[in-house]
């Protein structure tokens, strides 16, 4: 059948074929809302049929991997180690404020100077470096010099070291601190230590627990021992190191009193000093060594034929950073490739076993175990013993229902939970909570007078930021700080942001 | 025993002075026969430690066989070749020395491969064919087969 | 870690696939004594098949095998393959 077009006129108008055109935004015919579509950007083409494909290129998005190559010498073995734990202890550029009162045998018990900060006294900065007091991670880089607030707890504390050292000797407190994150369980211990200085205790610290079981120091079996415990003797020797550069006047000021067969250099004219360096220069015999010094400085007598040089000993200063690290499994395997516990590890067992009842200080003095919360395993069974500890401070009888207990169907730690049965009637669970509002208007005072702050700090001001830091958690007092700083007004003259 | 990337530093076992603070040559301790610097990690803990592996070197012991002698020995985990005591030095080589690694190891596997040839079964058949032995696909994906598996097998 | 991976296969307590073959009379089994045609593959080799000749189902045919020693403890079937290998045939009417 002829059609009744003349097909050849048509030809002209003859479309060109598509892959020529232009991408025009198909418009699809919609009985309303054209304009919308006419104006809206063209839909992205599912297929790439307009572009022409190479041959046998491929459609993925793989990139060539540039090739690493070294452009400058790799820091030396341990430098970024030494970089990362580089701590500031001053900053040039804040004010120095002139009636900032030294941390002193006075002015640790003064309640008057509640909420103030007090800095802490310039010729313990090298001993509170040697116990590791100070942590990378704190502001001690914003100020002058390292300074701390007196807060209740401080004042407490000083009051009780001043006991310890006078009235009541022989007193042993025994305290684990919990806390919120940022609550100052650190820096607790650092007041601490420094008030063991003031007081010419003797200091014996572990500034972080973790190193002990983190499987990074050397370890082995003491022979015969059942349960097998094991002896560290890098951790042993690096705690004599730590414990003679902080305590060095009152280690070589006193002398041995007892008898140590284990070493026989020692004469009875040599000095707990000498005795501790034996262990730190051989770590074979660190922990012998360190066990000495502990028998040492836990003497109340002199052994026979020592009488002549024998002074009393100072009452001690014992503090542990992260306790919850000592709850678990420890990185070591035994022989057997089964998981050591914690408490097997003689150096722990050793700090541990000063927890329980009874005088494990002969001379009396403050033993501290904070937990942290910034490097937290956050062992079930000892956030339960913390609880019953609490429970039991609080009057709860563990025959009552109240009486927190490990969660059912869950596998429970029986040491831990052993251990914290023997020790809780001569434990005290302390819980550091944030400032008062009073101690916050002190803190933050500090840093307007430090050049940190150009606010004028009222108490709407500290009470606004008190709400802000979580009811006065000083870490987060301290971040509040630093922001301040950091997002200064404009309209402030620049000689004041240097 | 085979070659182990040798660079010719590696190879020298010259003794650092004990004065100067940075050694000239790397001090080298001898373990089954191999020369391992001594700041090597015995145990490569970390992927990204694993250039400075020590004992998963040899050709059969990986990481829970390497954890394993560690342990077995009292050694930490993040043990350096060279903080090794010389009894301990001896001890993993007396103990490497009896194990089943390297060539003898190659050889066992070799055999077994060998076996299934001989023997006429499918697995050995696939080994043969360079495909998949194990019921995987062809369809794609078998680069590793095809480099690996051949008649004369190599590990 | 699995020791190896060949245990995965089957459970242990279940032991080995034994599936009654009708063995012949006397053993060894006289001259010319035709092989034992089977279809069951998945059966263990025992011990006391070795040295028989068994004619195994391949799905299509039956295919002769003579047991030795070394083919204890596999399965009849890992001996007879299912497949042919592929070849490309050029097509007749091009």
């Amino acid at each position: 059948m002829a059609s009744s077009w003349c097909w050849n006129c048509l030809s002209r108008l003859r479309q060109p074929p598509q892959a020529l055109l232009p991408p025009t935004p198909r418009i699809s015919t919609a009985s309303f809302h054209s304009t919308a579509l006419r104006y809206a950007q063209p839909a992205k083409k599912k297929g790439n049929s307009l572009t022409v494909m190479k041959h046998r290129q491929s459609t993925s998005l793989r990139r060539k991997k540039k090739k690493v190559t070294a452009t400058a010498r790799p820091p030396a073995v341990g430098e970024r180690k030494a970089m990362r734990k580089r701590i500031v202890l001053s900053n040039p550029n804040a004010l120095e404020i002139e009636e900032m009162q030294d941390l002193s045998p006075e002015t640790m018990v003064d309640s008057r100077l509640r909420g103030t900060v007090v800095g802490l006294p310039a010729t313990m900065i090298d001993q509170l470096r040697a116990v590791q007091a100070f942590k990378p991670k704190q502001g001690w880089s914003l100020f002058r010099r390292p300074g701390t607030v007196l807060r209740r707890d401080t004042i407490e504390m000083g009051r009780l070291v001043e006991k310890i050292s006078g009235e009541e000797k022989g007193k042993v407190v025994k305290k684990i601190i919990t806390g919120m994150k940022g609550s100052g369980k650190t820096v607790h211990l650092l007041q601490a230590m420094t008030m063991g200085f003031l007081k010419n205790w003797a200091v014996i610290t572990v500034p972080d627990a973790r190193e002990l079981v983190s499987g990074d120091t050397a370890y082995a079996a003491i022979e015969g021992t059942n349960p097998t415990q094991y002896v560290q003797p890098g951790a042993a020797s690096a705690l004599l190191t730590r414990t003679v550069a902080a305590n060095t006047e009152l280690l070589s000021s006193l002398k041995i009193s007892q008898d140590h067969p284990a070493f026989k250099s020692l004469t009875p004219k040599s000095s707990l000093e000498d005795l501790a360096k034996l262990g730190f220069h051989d770590p074979a015999v660190s922990w012998a060594a360190f066990q000495a010094l502990w028998k040492e400085l836990t003497a109340t007598a002199p052994a026979a034929g020592l009488e002549k040089d024998f002074q009393p000993r100072p009452p001690m200063l014992v503090s542990v950073d992260g306790l919850a690290h000592w709850m678990t499994d420890s990185a070591y395997r035994d022989v057997d490739y089964k998981p050591i516990h914690a408490h097997d590890l003689a150096f722990v067992n050793h700090f541990l076993s000063l927890l329980k009842e009874g005088d494990s200080l002969k001379n009396g003095g403050l033993l501290l175990y904070a937990t942290s919360s910034s490097n937290n395993p956050n062992p079930k069974d000892f956030n339960v013993a913390l609880d019953q500890l609490k429970a039991r401070q609080a009057g709860i009888k563990p025959s009552s229902p109240e009486y927190p207990q490990p969660a059912a169907y869950t596998v429970t730690d029986p040491r831990v939970l052993e251990m914290f049965s023997k020790v809780q009637s001569s434990v005290e669970l302390q819980t550091l909570t944030g400032l008062t509002r009073d101690e916050a208007r002190g803190f933050m005072e500090y840093f307007a007078r430090s050049g940190l702050l150009r606010e004028s700090v009222n108490d709407t001001w500290v009470s606004e930021k008190w709400s802000l830091s979580g009811g006065g958690i000083i870490g987060e007092l301290e971040k509040l700080g630093r922001q301040v700083r950091a997002t200064a007004p404009v309209s402030a003259s620049p000689a004041a942001s240097a | 025993m085979i070659s182990r990337g040798s660079s010719s530093n590696e190879q020298r076992t010259l003794v650092e002075s004990q004065d100067s603070s940075q050694p000239k040559y790397v001090k080298m301790v001898f373990i089954l026969g191999v020369n391992f610097p001594e700041r090597n990690l015995l145990k490569a803990s970390q992927p990204s430690y694993a250039r400075s592996k020590s004992l998963e070197t040899f050709f059969g012991i990986g990481n829970n066989g390497s954890s394993r002698l560690l342990s077995r020995f009292n050694i930490h985990p993040t043990c350096r070749v060279g903080e090794l005591a010389n009894k301990q030095v001896l001890d993993l080589t007396a103990v490497l020395s009896e194990m089943k690694i390297e060539n003898d190891l190659r050889r066992e596997v070799l055999n077994d491969i060998k076996r299934l040839k001989e023997t006429g079964t499918y697995r050995g058949r696939r080994h043969a064919l360079g495909l998949p032995v194990r019921g995987q696909r062809t369809r794609t994906q078998i680069k590793t087969p095809v480099r690996l598996n051949r008649m004369e097998r190599r590990l | 870690m699995f020791p190896t991976r060949a245990l995965l296969g089957r459970s242990v307590w279940k032991g080995p696939n034994i599936v009654p073959i009708a063995l012949p009379r006397t053993l060894p089994p006289p001259p010319n004594t035709p092989p034992i045609r089977t279809t069951k593959r998945a059966a263990t080799i025992l011990p006391n098949f070795v040295g028989l000749r068994f004619a195994v189902h391949n799905g299509k045919t039956y295919v002769e095998i003579q047991v030795t020693e070394e083919m204890v403890g596999r399965k009849l079937g890992e001996y007879v393959a299912t497949r042919k290998r592929f070849t490309y045939k050029q097509s007749k009417n091009k």
